[in-house]
């Protein structure tokens, strides 16, 4: 059961994009996905950006995380590669 | 340093594995979705998961109908998760597997087949992937893994209705290390597809790793033909009402055996628990420290490929970091 978190998207460069999540940095593959832009909001599996979703689900999404406290946050956070 | 929601510690004496430990940390999800309406709970449950998004979803709906005594159509439930499940399977076979031992990746197919599956939308689009996916699986490469299992591993799950399921005292203790009649068991492609002789062969000579891959195999080209033909497809999901207000929904993913268990109260989700398959294949005395154990490994790199291998070939849906210890 992992985690959607969502993940905005900060940087592109060719298939590869650079993603915030809860203000860690890391670097993905954007190859299974197309039309994704800065700012846009994916969602991440070891790597890949699996999905994009759109701005006003992904943060009421991060609000739900939220619910679940700073701490499990996090936990969910760094499970992202 | 990264944290890894599952990590496996490996206890390596010089010439062999001596112990093997899972240390899981993951949110308790579920609890998410308790003192909602059911029908937000509902809408929110496949969108709390990356992976098994419509697995997750099917099984909120189905849940939630159990437990307030309705009954869903299934069939394009079905087919939407049968296709989530090849693409899942299609992941670890083409991307994940290859470069573990030293192939090219199959970027490019897996691209090819995951677009066809998210675009198949009408049963007529599924006919047309499973067909193509049925013609193309031979050329997949088998891997050939040689490893063997030394003692004896946990018990294959066997197949139960969610009626079976609904009898068997499902809490959220259950959910974090489940057993069957007091053991642990493995769940996922092998215990579905143990009776194949190709799987069953590869499992009598002690081969489990290289089992699991043609029990994935098997896996596709099963559910692709469950989409040319949905009835083979009518054990993969069920529901059954678990109590008064209270419905348990069994559905089948790639890595196997995945329960909800709703409790309705005056509309709202009362109790909400998920029995996810990396907690029964991931069990402190489940199948990947049962059957990692007593493995020879000359070095430690040898070990840590070992424990690698078992534990894609388990599959965790959740990252997992691989740590040796001199024991």
């Amino acid at each position: 059961m992992c985690l959607a978190l969502p993940c905005k998207v900060v940087a592109i460069d060719g298939d590869n994009c650079t993603i915030d999540v809860s203000g860690m940095k890391k670097d993905i593959s954007l190859a299974l996905l197309d039309d994704v832009v800065i700012g846009d909001y994916v969602i991440v599996h070891v790597g890949y950006a699996l999905t994009k979703l759109d701005p006003e689900e992904a943060e009421k999404t991060l609000a739900l995380f939220a619910e679940m406290g700073e701490h499990a946050l996090l936990e969910s956070a760094r499970e992202v590669h | 340093m990264d944290q890894g929601g599952v990590l496996l510690t490996v206890g390596w004496a010089g010439e062999q594995i001596v112990s093997a430990r899972v240390d899981c940390r993951r949110p308790q999800a579920a609890k998410l979705l308790e003192g909602r309406p059911v029908a937000e709970a509902v809408a929110l449950a496949p969108k709390l998961f990356s992976l098994c998004g419509c697995a997750q979803g099917a099984a909120a709906r189905l849940a939630a109908a159990a437990a307030q005594g309705e009954r869903l159509a299934v069939d394009s439930l079905c087919r939407e998760v049968a296709q989530e499940a090849i693409g899942e399977h299609l992941w670890r076979l083409l991307l994940d597997w290859p470069p573990l031992l030293g192939l090219a990746s199959g970027k490019d197919e897996f691209l090819h087949w995951r677009k066809r599956l998210l675009s198949a939308k009408t049963q007529q689009d599924s006919e047309a992937v499973a067909h193509d996916l049925i013609r193309w699986l031979p050329s997949l490469d088998d891997f050939s893994v040689s490893e063997r299992a030394v003692l004896a591993p946990a018990q294959l799950l066997p197949w139960r209705d969610a009626a079976a399921w609904a009898a068997s005292g499902i809490t959220s203790a259950f959910a974090v290390a489940p057993v069957l009649a007091g053991s642990p068991a493995e769940t996922g492609a092998l215990a579905r597809r143990s009776a194949l002789p190709a799987v069953a062969a590869l499992l009598a000579d002690g081969r489990r790793v290289a089992a699991r891959l043609a029990a994935r195999r098997a896996d596709v080209e099963f559910l692709a033909q469950g989409l040319l033909e949905p009835s083979l497809l009518a054990g993969w999901l069920d529901s059954a009402p678990a109590g008064e207000g209270v419905g348990l929904a069994r559905v089948e993913t790639a890595r196997g055996l995945l329960l909800h268990l709703m409790q309705v109260k005056d509309g709202r989700v009362e109790a909400y628990v998920i029995v996810a398959p990396t907690e029964w294949n991931f069990h402190p005395q489940g199948a990947f420290v049962g059957e990692l154990v007593g493995k020879n490994a000359a070095t430690r790199e040898r070990a840590a490929a070992l424990a690698g291998h078992l534990a894609l070939a388990l599959d965790p849906c959740v990252n997992y970091e691989v740590r040796v210890e001199d024991a």
